[in-house]
């Protein structure tokens, strides 16, 4: 029989899984890395020569500012979609700004209970666990040149989403479309085009991800009409 | 009345109450969230969860800033250091009444802690 869980746990897990309830977090991933991946497929080849400078240009700077701003973005597009619909909450600390911030609350005297510590602990393990994984595949990618190392890092990149999946919410389409993806590549495209396909296709699983999570989070939550007067 | 029993009366009554005590576990969880969000995580009415809350912030438990997210307004709700403080204690605390008396050592070094 398993115990019911701490309400202060229960509320800190939940608080954490509204940050990623409407997809937002993974649609916004997807799309940054669709602009990456345009740069990848080298348009000087296929675009007129000042043009495909002009184009990878400012798809690179789009690219960094997404990167840099990401978080700004995610709660820009939360204020048009999510916080009308369910409300707004903080999620829980990670940035150091905030764990400054709870180390002075701890010295205090009003310290967080260490089973939200301990939980936090194991969501930052299980990430970088995943991390590490998806590095490790993205390194074997850039050292060796087989064909067969698609499916090996689509495999391994599949394997970071599945340890991933709970903390992040993850659907089920970034774990099944990883290793299809690599399969696809190792048998049909040309070596050449190798990382700017498998880098556009995980621009598209999450993007895909992203988009059916918002979905069912509009279908399911309606916006509410304003009080009439 | 034993010292056992008197640990039970000296329990925040503020926080004892079911309606805000759910309150308080919710924002002692998260940094802030806002009217809406501990609406729904509470099950309350609105009429409901703003009596609650003006309680709590008249006791200075729960601080609470009226603010806008881009056009959207709300109403933010965060949990002061002594709210903080309160909650942690109200805890221990009934952490000790729910003790197994297994566990002797424990719950005597919480008892010297709190008298």
């Amino acid at each position: 029989m398993t115990l019911p869980q701490p309400p202060v746990l229960a509320a800190e897990k939940r608080a954490w899984n509204y940050w990623f309830v409407d997809g937002l977090t993974n649609l916004v991933v997807g799309v940054n890395t669709l602009i990456f991946s345009f740069c990848l497929f080298n348009p000087l080849h296929w675009l007129p020569k000042p043009l495909a400078i002009v184009l990878s240009l400012a798809a690179m700077i789009l690219y960094l500012g997404i990167t840099l701003k990401y978080r700004e973005i995610v709660e820009w597009l939360k204020t048009k979609t999510t916080y009308p619909r369910t409300g707004y909450v903080h999620p829980p600390a990670e940035d150091p700004a905030e764990a400054a911030n709870l180390v002075t609350v701890s010295l205090q005297g009003a310290h967080t209970s260490p089973e939200i510590q301990m939980l936090r602990m194991q969501r930052r393990m299980t990430w970088t666990i995943a991390v590490a994984l998806a590095v490790v595949a993205s390194f074997t990618m850039i050292v060796i040149h087989q064909r067969w190392i698609w499916t090996a890092a689509g495999t391994m990149f599949s394997a970071a989403m599945i340890i991933a999946r709970k903390d992040f919410r993850i659907s089920w389409i970034p774990p099944v479309g990883f290793p299809i993806l690599g399969l696809c590549i190792t048998t049909f495209a040309p070596p050449h085009m190798g990382p700017a396909l498998f880098i556009s296709g995980m621009g598209l699983l999450f993007v895909l991800d992203g988009t059916t999570t918002l979905i069912r989070y509009i279908l399911q939550n309606p916006k509410p009409q304003a009080p009439t007067p | 009345m034993t010292p056992d029993l008197q640990s039970l009366a000296t329990l925040d009554r503020l926080i004892h109450e079911p309606a805000r005590l759910m309150i308080m576990s919710v924002l002692y969880a998260v940094n802030e969230a806002d009217f809406l969000y501990l609406q729904r995580e509470c099950g309350l009415t609105q009429g409901n969860l703003s009596s609650h809350l003006a309680k709590l912030e008249a006791a200075q438990y729960v601080m609470i800033e009226k603010t806008f997210k881009g056009k959207y307004p709300m109403t933010i709700c965060t949990l002061t250091l002594k709210g903080r403080a309160a909650f942690a204690n109200y805890v221990q605390k009934i952490r000790v009444v729910s003790e197994p008396p297994s566990n002797g050592k424990a719950t005597q070094k919480i008892r010297r802690k709190t008298s």
